[in-house]
């Protein structure tokens, strides 16, 4: 969990200090918020899952992040299903608990494998 | 602290340096859209107010459709889902938040640089010069002009372009399944943000494909390894399949003898930005580095054949076909691709100077130190570019009319703009916008003040003109009909068709033009003024 809180932390504090430098206090966090919630979180799981450093991470969130927005278009093309705010937000958080139970489930698995005596 | 961690630290220092920078050339403004400076972002964050206001992105609303039913957007649909997502739930406005999004993009190549750096040459020192040479690249009037004037939606796609290079590198070593699943996402990434750049990846994409197959024995190994790797850009691009066959397909890459590919007349050539506008100190280092690497084949060869790779498309491809827009666009990453060959050779060229004075310096320190001068370097040159575009296209009191617009009249309602409409800035009216040139605007009107005879039938410009590049309409799912762009575009030829007239005093004499065309040409033929304010005068029928 340790990397998960690592790269979430250090993504969206540099989105938070962009965002106060380019605009002002207010707008800065709303952004970080809003970037964390919509882009970090649904991905931030399942990119650590995969053996990477914190640099590899973070670059690999944020370009996670901006493409599974696909999913949007795949369902307004083949379901005609309307792409409203409900639908960003909810989608965003089943990403993130499904990635969360993946995550813990893969980490649960790992705790749980036995040892040889040696180890 | 530790080692790596400095280097960490100052790389994600670079990162929000360079974003800020880039987002600090045009802005992000909460009260007006002032930060559009030209035509190619009012396209781009009006396709983001469609999605927030329609719900879909498939189909142009009426005001671009001009009443042909389904007609279909063209337009890629990743960027602007996004910025829609980040605008609704931090109540910042879309021109704003596409901006935002775009430039993190730019700035994110800082981090790519280091990786790929790193990748190929194994050293920190080396990574951290290279990715400091972008962070503000000399010359930012040419190398920036994809964000602050821009495409936009190119520079999404060319940074996942530029991650597909490292993620190649990286698998070539690697090869994991991590590997695979992360080439599949930057890969859709440039599927659904600029679909014309895939072209980059079809030689990769089969290399990756044979790889597969030829170093896996198993089947059910093979299948697997095939899904990570196609299985998310299969279903975007099947999604999108449509589009490629209808849509995009006039703009396909034809084959043919092109002696001048990309003609710098057009604006110093800063839309197709080349090799000539790197200055030539840096050109000497990149060309040193590139014999070092050379000499060290071996060690170096993926890097050399990554950027060869990339060179072949941008200098030799685009002599052989016959509109090769888009690769001239591409371009604007060889300070990306160069880079690491020029950090190679000050790396070497300061490794050579502490041999021969023997003169203990910590190494360390020193590129670190000089990374950092390497931006202060660069940062008068931005300074001057942020100061030449404080110009505004769309103002306060333009924007302020523009709402009256939104909130007052009918959405079916047609405008016509005398004096033209700057940059395409119109189309945030969400209304039909129909302009007369600046240039002819002034001829008619002589003739007006000499004659007295006010004309109403016009050659008409049309704000949306570029969304009717490709103009598709949708028959059924698979079916797609293309139609004629002058059908649309002469749709509409006399002033009275249109339900409103907008005229705008510029100065004293325009004002004076203006106020003879509203009483002795449109008054008369029933139009009454309806807005009138900071110069801004509104005629409704």
């Amino acid at each position: 969990m340790k990397k998960v809180i690592e790269t979430l932390a250090i993504s969206t504090l540099l989105i938070l200090i962009i965002g106060i430098i380019t605009t002002d206090l207010l707008t800065g966090i709303k952004l970080s918020l809003a970037y964390l919630f919509l882009f970090y979180l649904p991905v931030i799981f399942f990119i650590s899952l995969m053996k990477l450093d914190l640099l590899e991470r973070i670059v690999l969130t944020n370009l996670a992040g901006l493409t599974y927005g696909s999913i949007y278009y795949i369902l307004d093309v083949t379901l005609k299903i309307p792409i409203t705010k409900i639908l960003f937000g909810a989608l965003a958080i089943i990403l993130t608990i499904l990635g969360f139970l993946i995550y813990k489930k893969r980490f649960t698995t790992l705790l749980k494998e036995p040892t040889t005596p040696n180890q | 602290m530790n080692l790596k961690n400095k280097y960490l630290l100052l790389l994600l220092l670079f990162f929000v340096i360079a974003a800020v920078i880039r987002i600090n050339l045009d802005g992000l403004p909460l009260t007006h859209p002032g930060n559009i400076k030209a035509a190619d972002p009012v396209y781009h964050t009006t396709i983001t107010d469609i999605i927030k206001d329609t719900h879909q992105w498939k189909y142009y609303p009426d005001y671009i459709a001009f009443g042909i039913e389904k007609s279909i957007n063209q337009q890629p649909p990743l960027v602007y889902t996004n910025a829609a997502m980040l605008s609704l739930f931090s109540s910042i406005p879309s021109w704003s938040t596409v901006y935002f999004i775009i430039c993190l993009m730019a700035a994110l190549r800082i981090l790519l640089i280091y990786l790929i750096t790193q990748e190929i040459f194994k050293n920190k020192k080396i990574s951290i010069l290279a990715a400091a040479l972008y962070v503000i690249p000399f010359k930012p009037d040419i190398w920036l002009y994809e964000t602050y004037i821009g495409f936009w939606i190119q520079v999404f796609s060319l940074t996942f372009l530029i991650a597909f290079a490292w993620l190649f590198i990286k698998y070539l070593k690697e090869r994991t399944n991590g590997n695979l699943i992360s080439l599949s996402i930057v890969t859709t990434g440039v599927i659904a943000s600029h679909p014309q750049d895939l072209l980059y990846l079809v030689i990769p994409a089969l290399y990756l494909i044979y790889d597969i197959i030829k170093r896996n024995k198993e089947n059910i190994t093979k299948v697997k390894k095939l899904a990570y790797l196609g299985l998310a850009p299969g279903i975007s691009f099947l999604v999108l399949l449509p589009w490629f066959l209808f849509v995009w397909r006039t703009s396909q890459y034809n084959l043919a003898w092109n002696s001048n590919p990309f003609p710098t007349d057009y604006l110093g050539g800063i839309t197709t930005p080349g090799i000539q506008f790197i200055p030539w100190f840096l050109l000497v280092l990149a060309a040193l580095g590139i014999i070092i690497s050379i000499l060290a084949k071996s060690k170096y060869k993926l890097g050399l054949l990554v950027t060869g790779y990339y060179l072949f498309f941008i200098i030799i491809l685009p002599r052989f076909l016959s509109s090769p827009h888009y690769l001239g666009r591409t371009g604007s990453l060889l300070p990306v691709a160069l880079a690491p060959f020029m950090a190679v050779a000050i790396y070497y060229i300061i490794s050579q100077l502490d041999k021969l004075t023997k003169i203990k310096i910590n190494k360390t320190i020193t590129f670190l130190v000089l990374s950092l001068l390497i931006v202060l370097a660069a940062y008068p040159s931005v300074k001057d570019l942020q100061n030449n575009l404080q110009g505004e296209h769309i103002d306060q009191v333009t924007w302020e009319s523009y709402q009256w617009i939104k909130t007052n009249t009918p959405e079916d309602a047609k405008f016509f703009f005398f004096m033209g409409c700057d940059q395409a800035g119109c189309a945030y009216t969400e209304r039909s916008t129909a302009s007369l040139p600046i240039n002819e605007y002034i001829q008619e009107m002589q003739t007006f003040i000499e004659t007295n005879v006010f004309k109403t039938k016009y050659n008409f410009g049309w704000a949306i003109d570029t969304y009717w590049d490709y103009p598709s309409k949708e028959i059924s799912r698979f079916h797609f009909q293309t139609y004629d762009k002058e059908i649309l575009r002469n749709k509409h030829t006399d002033l009275t068709e249109f339900e409103y007239v907008y005229l705008r005093d510029f100065n004293q004499d325009i004002a004076m033009v203006n106020q003879k065309i509203i009483t002795e040409g449109l008054q008369p033929l029933g139009y009454q003024v309806v807005y009138q304010q900071n110069g801004i005068t509104i005629l409704g029928k």
